[in-house]
């Protein structure tokens, strides 16, 4: 049996686990997991599992780094060894992942009402359990219901998906074709990006709040990927967001019951 | 007791609440691709108040201008909309619309009765701990110093701060002010019944604001009468940010009270001593120990179940408590833990 | 709620209290638990990591949290000169070997298992780290038997049941993770030893399709894997060690304590516990370790007379603990850990709570 997607999928069109090209993987999530911090979830999207604690907003530790106006967003990001295939050993400095970090830290430092609590620090820690793709969507996602598990005001909820593009034979004339949350053997196979979106105004579109990519592909002419990728993947975050809106009025009624 | 090792408790099916007044999206499936024409319209009139209805941040509220927006809400420059910033229950309160949070960080305001610990010493003040966005501050004048109230604030007094308050100390305090530009509480402890804690044990609830937790209310400060459990009584402090503090009852503050006819600035001094910042405690017997542990079980029972912790309710547990244990003591011996049917009846007597 | 009150330290009021309370007689626990052995509940669930031979998720009410994933990958054996490490098909026809030569053969090594511990904001290279780490580790590689087992197997140690064959073994990587507002100042090594005890009787070794000197091949079958510890429990069936940490506050011997608790240790002893493959014992202490009291640290209180002399103990005020632990509590400890039961309780608690785990996996394969 072929390992790769893009050999049988102009038969099939299936993907190597039986999805088809807008399929989401099984997705689940709750939020309040750890009720010693202030905010905490736990989200899986397929076999990718991460765990998120939000602590703040607090007082920080570091004197000279504070903003007089605004909190300050901190995140760390933790794979665990057993996370993969093959146990890694974490390297400490590894510069893809203080580029995640970066990324996560800039994309709530600018979405959160962060006005509302000057010279205090948020921290966002994240730990991946398990990694099959999509990392830096999990921890958007996870990140993003652990924030309003933590009560910390944001105009909206921010949510996140990866989308790639599959051409379908070698015959270059062929449209390529996008493809919704990417597992890590696609990742390898195909070009993918990473979207964030965050609703809009009540009445328009949804804005996009990150978006990285650390594949190539082909932008302009007749066969490009790029447009394709990023509308599919605008809508994906909004598949994304009406799941994480059902966890947390989930979590939010069986809050209230209980309190009856 | 050996150790008990449990299953998480798995989530169980929750009923959707009533009353919600928009479309439901119920299809869940994840193959609809395009939704731009299927996604449900979430505006609706609030032409009543609607009680416990979750909203989610980023949801619209509503978009009518007889309404002002308070707090969890926000509004764009664009349009009148109001739309939500937290998760939490929608309040109205006459014409005013805002959002009670499920968990929120505790936000100073004046007037609050705070328990707090004291977390570094500085030049003319201590920052304290009170689980707010930032530490509070309580400066050096505002602290009765042996000596007279209206006394100088010396050099010397700068230099022996930590025989007054050291880090660790936990202090009852009342909130003074809230700075203008970042919500820094300001705090003093200028009464009697304010300052030092001892006799006693500490616990801190999280939660609030959400309604779980401590609210506010008339009488943070109470006392429980355990006298039928061989124990003294038991003065209760509920800060309303969430810390507690839990002691034997101190008899003399009253007497003094009653005795000079209350305690004024005129006579603040005589009662002031350098006793009130002393650490020590007093001889406190194993009925009321025993007594103060099972107040804070109570109290932990009630926060982690989601009910508000005030005077009543935490009286009401207490009463439970008891009654509950009474009738279990007959298997004297098996030193349980609060077993569940225990809590059961803790949070039921709690809540009517 | 995490806040920086739960890294700073207690007030000596609050101390002095606590202290007292816990050296009377019996002692008067904050958080109402009528006896020094009482254990407070743990949540737990094994199963939890996709991609990996064994996993565990602990948890205390306290909101300490603990992952384990233990991973098993194959490694060539090198083979030092003088140990000449020999492995017979058939020993049992070498009966003119004597005991110990038959033990050296097919004697694992105890690098062949290694135990990392992450906690969130710590250096891999903090020392109370790697402390943490050893403490954790050493228990799994002392042998839990002397006799031989029944089936004439030797497997005396974790290290042991991973030889394949002369060239080959089996390593096995425990990753342990710790999720606590606390981080490491909870003390959180029984948490965590029970979360690696669970993770290591969920793990299961793949099949080997290949046999004897053959380089190993594994079976894809997962379903014929093989536990690495035997999942059906009798009492002398081995399992991996348990390490508890007792408190020592005057004359009373406290098991599970509280932060608050710790805080006031006179001593505090780590003791590893094993469930004895001989017939005759119960449970036997593999190791016990003291483990610096917090109470070395703390400021003492202020009394409300003007300074006494030195030394004096004023009832009331609190000082700081520097004396250790008498030789009689000491015993007393061991001998609540092994004779009093305690041991076994903790024991009985995580066996039950597999089979609950097996009863509910057989009921939902039955359905």
């Amino acid at each position: 049996m072929p390992l790769d997607t893009i050999s049988t999928y102009a038969q099939t069109l299936l993907r190597q686990d039986g999805r088809r090209w807008n399929e989401l993987r099984r997705i689940t999530a709750s939020i309040s997991t750890q009720p010693s911090s202030d905010g905490s979830s736990l989200l899986t999207m397929g076999n990718t599992m991460v765990l998120c604690t939000v602590t703040g907003p607090r007082e920080g530790n570091r004197r000279g780094q504070r903003d007089n106006t605004n909190a300050t967003v901190e995140t760390e990001i933790n794979v665990a060894s057993f996370a993969q295939m093959d146990r890694r050993r974490r390297v400490r400095n590894d510069k893809r992942i203080q580029e995640l970090q970066s990324t996560v830290s800039s994309a709530f430092q600018s979405h959160l009402f962060t006005h509302l609590y000057p010279r205090s620090t948020i921290s966002i820690s994240l730990h991946v359990l398990s990694l099959d793709g999509a990392l830096l969507v999990a921890c958007l996602n996870a990140a993003s219901l652990a924030l309003v598990d933590a009560g910390i005001p944001m105009p909206s909820i921010l949510a996140a998906i990866s989308s790639g593009s599959v051409t379908p034979t070698d015959d270059s004339s062929t449209r390529p074709e996008p493809i919704l949350d990417l597992n890590n053997v696609e990742e390898q196979e195909l070009p993918f990006l990473s979207i964030a979106t965050v609703s809009g105004h009540p009445g328009s579109e949804d804005k996009v709040s990150v978006l990285t990519m650390e594949s190539r592909c082909q932008i302009g002419g007749a066969n490009s990927k790029l447009e394709s990728m990023m509308a599919t993947g605008v809508d994906g975050c909004k598949q994304v967001r009406r799941k994480m809106e059902d966890v947390i009025r989930k979590h939010g009624a069986k809050v209230l019951q209980g309190r009856k | 007791m050996g150790l008990a090792v449990l299953p998480p408790d798995f989530e169980e099916e929750v009923v959707h609440p009533v009353s919600r007044k928009y479309d439901d999206y119920q299809d869940d499936s994840d193959t609809s691709m395009d939704d731009a024409n299927g996604r449900p319209s979430k505006r609706f009139r609030l032409s009543q108040p609607a009680a416990s209805q979750i909203v989610l941040p980023g949801e619209t509220i509503t978009d009518d201008t007889q309404w002002m927006r308070g707090h969890g809400t926000y509004m764009t420059d664009s349009s009148t909309t109001i739309i939500a910033t937290l998760a939490g229950i929608l309040k109205t309160t006459n014409k005013l619309l805002s959002v009670a949070p499920l968990r929120a960080r505790y936000t100073p305001e004046i007037g609050d009765l705070v328990v707090g610990r004291i977390v570094e010493v500085q030049k003319n003040r201590w920052k304290v701990d009170v689980a707010a966005p930032l530490l509070a501050q309580l400066p050096l004048s505002s602290i009765n110093l042996p000596g007279g109230v209206l006394r100088r604030r010396t050099t010397a007094d700068e230099l022996q701060m930590r025989n007054y308050f050291q880090e660790g100390d936990l202090v009852v305090a009342e909130v003074q002010q809230v700075g203008s530009s970042d919500n820094t509480a300001s705090l003093h402890t200028r009464s009697l019944k304010y300052g030092k804690l001892r006799n006693g044990t500490f616990l801190a609830v999280s939660g609030t604001g959400g309604g779980g937790g401590v609210v506010r209310s008339r009488r943070q400060v109470f006392t429980i009468n355990s006298g039928a459990q061989s124990g003294g009584d038991v003065d209760v402090i509920l800060g309303v940010n969430g810390y507690i503090w839990l002691s034997k009852h101190v008899q003399q503050a009253d007497d003094q009270g009653r005795m000079s006819g209350g305690v004024s600035i005129s006579n603040l001094d005589d009662v002031v001593s350098t006793a009130i910042y002393s650490s020590q405690n007093d001889d406190i017997g194993e009925g009321t120990r025993r007594e103060i542990a099972r107040i804070s079980e109570c109290i932990k029972i009630l926060a982690e179940d989601g009910v508000r912790v005030d005077e009543d309710t935490v009286i009401k547990a207490y009463e439970a408590a008891v009654d509950a244990e009474m009738s279990v003591a007959d298997q004297a011996g098996t030193g349980t833990r609060v077993s569940e049917e225990v809590r059961r009846r803790i949070v039921d007597a709690a809540i009517h | 709620m995490p806040s920086l009150a739960s890294s700073s330290p207690f007030s000596p009021a609050e101390l002095a209290y606590l202290h007292t309370s816990l050296s009377s007689v019996p002692p008067l626990r904050p958080d109402a638990r009528s006896l020094g052995t009482d254990f407070r509940p743990l949540r737990a669930e094994t199963g939890v990591l996709p991609a990996v031979n064994g996993s565990a998720h602990v948890g205390f009410s306290d909101g300490r949290e603990a992952i384990v994933g233990v991973k098993l990958e194959v490694e060539k054996t090198v083979e030092r000169k003088n140990t000449g490490l020999k492995y017979h098909v058939d020993s049992a026809m070498d009966i003119d070997m004597d005991e110990d030569e038959r033990r050296k053969q097919a004697m694992g090594k105890q690098e062949w298992v290694t135990l990392t511990l992450t906690v969130p904001g710590l250096r891999d290279d903090d020392p109370n780290l790697a402390f943490l780490e050893e403490m954790l580790r050493e228990p799994l590689a002392v042998p839990l038997s002397t006799a031989p087992q029944s089936d004439n197997s030797y497997t005396m140690s974790l290290q042991d049941s991973l030889v394949i064959n002369s060239r080959w073994h089996w390593h096995v990587y425990v990753d342990v993770l710790l999720i606590s507002p606390n981080g490491l100042a909870s003390y959180p090594l029984p948490l965590l030893s029970m979360a690696a005890h669970l993770a290591l009787r969920d793990t299961r070794i793949p099949k080997l399709k290949s046999e004897g000197e053959e380089d190993p091949v594994a079976d894809d079958d997962w379903m014929a894997s093989t536990y690495l510890y035997p999942r059906k429990v009798v009492t002398t069936s081995p399992r991996p060690p348990v390490i508890l940490l007792v408190l020592v506050v005057g004359e009373n011997v406290i098991f599970d304590p509280s932060r608050e608790e710790l805080a006031v240790a006179d001593g505090i002893v780590a003791v590893s516990i094993a469930s004895s493959t001989d017939d005759d014992k119960d449970c036997k202490v593999l190791a016990v370790r003291m483990v610096d009291s917090p109470a070395r640290d703390t400021m003492k209180g202020i009394p409300q007379s003007e300074e006494p002399q030195k030394g004096v103990d004023v009832p009331g005020v609190w000082r700081p603990r520097v004396g250790g632990v008498k030789r009689s509590v000491l015993k007393a400890v061991i001998k609540s850990v092994v004779v009093d039961g305690v041991a076994r309780d903790v024991m009985s608690g995580l066996d039950g709570f597999l089979n609950l785990e097996d009863g509910a996996d057989a009921g939902a394969n039955a359905v």
